[in-house]
């Protein structure tokens, strides 16, 4: 969880406002909490501040599989509900150096699980996984990856690594 | 021209690859021993590394012309596998308490007598051996020459019954016997790879990107046939999304097309094979049109598969449990090797059935005769000489060894459930969770008289349910001899010494037969003694290794049979001058049949299963690494967007699977990657994996008619929501 908080902020559900706006609207009812069929959403513990009590996801623990529940459910703005391709949670990025399928180990697990398959991550022709523009930054990639560290990066929208 | 000029193509196939070594951080390796990674048939080299008697490291063999160094997430995760803490360190008893330690001389002589006592009293038919189809050539000739030379029952059987029986008796059929005719190395020469029910990708994946490295070099098209978009149809030129069960009729159908509209040279078909004026005639009725509504694919996609089959010069066809996983699989197999005779695509470079066994030694097994109806170097029990051959390198009385095969563990079982078989002796394998429909197998399990489980783990569903466990030292704590898919052979060196009270099987099961008087038939001095006395049993047949030796192999990996001489190179591809078993090859003619049990109102789904890149089998080692089980740590069943609606099951819904045998807890994936009317599981999944999770509760007890393979493609369930 640490990286969620030191470096790169926190992964918001999909179909989240920009980070003050979501901030502002949400009344931290924790329905989003209770409709995740993934356990994936979690609420902010007081030492995040101004994000007490809002969701976001850790990939590390339960990335966001899309099912697209919480929106649905979040009476206030703060998560809208948009198309699973739209959710716009963050992107990956591939660590090449240590990527297993990029240094001679025959892996595609990031591939394999994505839930844009074929899409947001593809394969090159040697089966080298490669992050496209359709990422939304769900974040299985990296939960699934079996390097230590893992070899993604997930970058939250708004932020920059 | 792909398939013609073959110098250079080795080296011209991309960047050079990496070899990554596995090791455990601050600790240097002071040994390295060569070995090959235990798991799937392929058979990739390894180097293992070794400090202080435990392996630090591993690392793909740089040299090894079956993988040049690369290796897979199962071979990356090796370490993990050796020092865990359900390692099974000692024999053990079932007593009032549950399992009570005993001590190896208490565990041998309690075997041994055993089996003499139901030999003595029931006749030698009442006990069994169950083996996997990963141990070493010395090993499955010892298993061999104790059950069938001493004990005088042909009841050996091993899992390959599992996962390829229906292929190598298609081959058989086809061919007149044993002796996949393919190399590796066809990959890089073929110019159409047609994949029938076959992940290779997940399943196979060092294959699998030498399969890529290829198609990038020469653009050859791939053709997929599966109901599933699997990571492999999906890299496919032309997906046929057929649906289950329909390959005979689709095989049919393409040989439909190729005769029809003169894609073939009929001559040279007719000069190859011994019948296939009887096919043109027996195909007249699989028009694409009439097969349409079986194989659920349009006349169009059949007849364009057909035109790619026929315009290849060199095609490679693979296939895999999609066909052989079946009450008809027999049949698909011979079916499609149909098309690869009137194609004539036999014994060129990069041309032929390419069969790539799940299993890292279900080759090497065959040749050593390790299932109920073969004797060493694929002779069979049924013929008087060749009992009388190995009778004499046995040195046991001819009459000693049965003429009538013994049982498949399908009937095996159905033995101890009718009271037939008393003693059951299993060594490395988990029947009770991998065996169909297996609430019934762990019932008919636990009601045996003895059970005798051999493993280097403890619990799994089959240990469970022993009267005695012995712990038998596995990957790295024992060597030997392995056989990969394209008859290459391999020495695997010890590198370390097994943990606790755990010794190499050979040790386990040579001690009991000695203990039983068998002293003179078990005098090797070491396991290459009995390597040495395997190879006079191939000496002239298909498998002939009479110029292999432990020395030649620490030179010459992956060598392969035929190897007649020492001076012999080995035979990278069978059947170049076309000297087959019976002069020609012969085509199978079969109607398509549809499975055992198909879905109905009550229960209106097929269900497949099958494996996931990241587990092995029942995930007796893959399952406890974290890196390996997090991506799917419990049983999902895909479902296609209509059949869920249907059921009002949505994307991410526990939901229950039921069949009429059974129902497993399982996560529902709803998504487009298989074809309506049917679900997929992944296999690994056993009762210890939790309540509600062995996914073979659902299967059903169907078997191949000539293979006796369980169908574990095709039953019909239900999905509800919980």
């Amino acid at each position: 969880m640490s990286f969620l908080f030191d470096r790169s902020g926190l992964l918001r559900p999909p179909g989240a406002a920009d980070e003050a706006d979501l901030v502002g609207s949400c009344i931290r009812c924790a329905r989003c909490v209770e409709v995740r069929p993934y356990q994936s959403i979690r609420l902010g513990p007081i030492t995040a501040l101004r994000s007490y009590g809002t969701p976001f996801i850790d990939p590390l623990g339960s990335p966001c599989y899309l099912c697209m529940r919480c929106p649905e459910v979040c009476p206030t703005s703060a998560l809208t509900v948009v198309p699973a391709v739209e959710s716009a949670m963050g992107t990956a990025r591939v660590i090449e150096e240590s990527c297993y399928s990029w240094t001679g180990t025959v892996c595609n697990q990031c591939y394999r699980s994505c839930p844009l398959k074929g899409t947001a991550i593809d394969l090159d022709d040697l089966l080298q996984p490669v992050v496209t523009e359709a990422c939304v930054g769900c974040g299985v990639c990296l939960h699934v990856c079996p390097t230590e560290p893992r070899s993604i990066h997930l970058v939250p929208r708004g932020e920059t690594s | 021209m792909v398939g013609c000029d073959c110098e250079g193509d080795d080296d011209d196939d991309g960047p050079a690859r990496t070899v990554r070594e596995i090791a455990e951080p601050n600790i240097e390796a002071s040994s390295w021993h060569m070995s090959v990674c235990p798991y799937c048939g392929v058979g990739c080299g390894l180097d293992v590394g070794v400090a202080d008697n435990r392996v630090v490291a591993v690392r793909g063999m740089e040299d090894h012309p079956v993988n040049r160094g690369e290796i897979c997430l199962l071979g990356q995760n090796l370490l993990g596998i050796l020092e865990t803490d359900d390692r099974l360190l000692h024999p053990m008893r079932k007593g009032a308490g549950g399992m009570e330690q005993i001590s190896w001389d208490q565990a041998s002589d309690t075997v041994a007598e055993r089996i003499r006592a139901t030999i003595d009293e029931h006749g030698p038919d009442s006990f069994a051996m169950y083996v996997s189809a990963s141990e070493y050539l010395e090993e499955y000739y010892v298993y061999n020459k104790f059950v069938k030379g001493c004990l005088g029952t042909n009841n050996l059987e091993s899992s390959a019954r599992l996962c390829w029986a229906s292929g190598v008796v298609g081959l058989v059929k086809a061919f007149g016997g044993d002796s996949p005719p393919c190399a590796y190395e066809d990959f890089d020469h073929a110019d159409l790879f047609f994949v029938a029910g076959y992940n290779l990708a997940e399943s196979k994946p060092v294959i699998f990107r030498r399969m890529m490295r290829s198609r990038q070099r020469t653009q050859a098209p791939i053709i997929v046939v599966d109901p599933r978009v699997t990571d492999t149809a999906s890299r496919a030129d032309l997906h046929l999304q057929i649906k289950p069960g329909a390959d005979v009729a689709l095989h049919n159908a393409i040989a439909h097309v190729l005769i029809g509209e003169g894609l073939i040279d009929e001559g040279e078909a007719r000069g190859l094979t011994d019948n296939f004026d009887e096919l043109r005639e027996h195909v007249t009725s699989f028009s694409p049109g009439a097969v349409a509504d079986v194989t659920g694919l349009t006349a169009e996609e059949i007849t364009r598969a057909a035109h790619m089959v026929g315009e290849a010069e060199a095609g490679l066809f693979m296939w895999g449990q999609g066909l052989n996983q079946s009450s008809i699989g027999t049949r698909k197999v011979t079916t499609l090797l149909n098309l690869v005779f009137i194609t004539n695509n036999v014994g060129r470079p990069g041309a032929g059935p390419m069969a790539i066994t799940g299993q890292g030694s279900a080759m090497g097994l065959r040749e050593v005769g390790a299932l109920p109806h073969l004797l060493p170097g694929f002779r069979k029990v049924t013929e008087e000489q060749d009992r009388a051959e190995i009778a004499e390198i046995w040195g046991v009385p001819p009459a000693r060894i049965r003429p009538t095969p013994g049982k498949p563990i399908s009937m095996i079982l159905e033995g101890i459930e009718r009271g037939e078989i008393k003693v059951l002796w299993i060594i490395h394998s988990n029947p009770a969770a991998t065996f169909p429909d297996s609430t019934w197998a762990r019932r008919v399990l636990e009601q045996t008289e003895f059970l005798i489980v051999q493993d280097a783990y403890h619990p799994t569903e089959t240990t469970q349910l022993a009267d005695l466990v012995l712990p038998g030292a596995q990957w790295a704590e024992k060597g030997g001899t392995l056989t990969n898919s394209e008859r290459g052979l391999n020495l695997i060196e010890q590198a370390v010494q097994p943990p606790g009270e755990a010794r190499p099987d050979l040790d386990i099961v040579m001690d009991v037969a000695r203990r039983m008087g068998f002293r003179d038939e078990f005098a090797y001095e070491n396991t290459e003694a009995i390597f040495e006395e395997y190879k006079r049993c191939t000496t002239g047949r298909a498998c002939d290794i009479t110029g292999v030796s432990y020395e030649r192999l620490r030179r010459d990996r992956g060598i392969q049979w035929p190897v007649p001489t020492p001076d012999h190179p080995g035979t990278v591809r069978r059947f170049v001058d076309r000297d087959f078993p019976r002069g020609k090859v012969h085509l199978n003619l079969y109607e398509h049949q549809a499975p055992a049990e198909v879905p109905d109102d009550t229960y209106p789904l097929n269900l497949i299963t099958g494996l996931v890149g990241m587990q092995y089998h029942s995930r007796t080692r893959t399952g406890k690494i974290p890196a390996l089980a997090r991506a799917v740590p419990e049983p999902f069943v895909d479902m296609h967007a209509n059949d869920a609606r249907v059921a009002g099951v949505a994307d991410g819904d526990h939901v229950y699977v039921e069949s009429r045998r059974g129902r497993v807890r399982a996560r529902a994936r709803v998504n487009e990657t298989i074809r309506a009317g049917s679900v997929f599981m992944p296999y690994h999944f056993g009762s210890l994996s939790g309540p509600d999770q062995a996914v073979n509760a659902l299967t059903i007890r169907a078997f191949d008619e000539s293979a006796k393979q369980p169908e574990y493609k095709a039953c019909a369930v239900r999905v509800v929501t919980t």
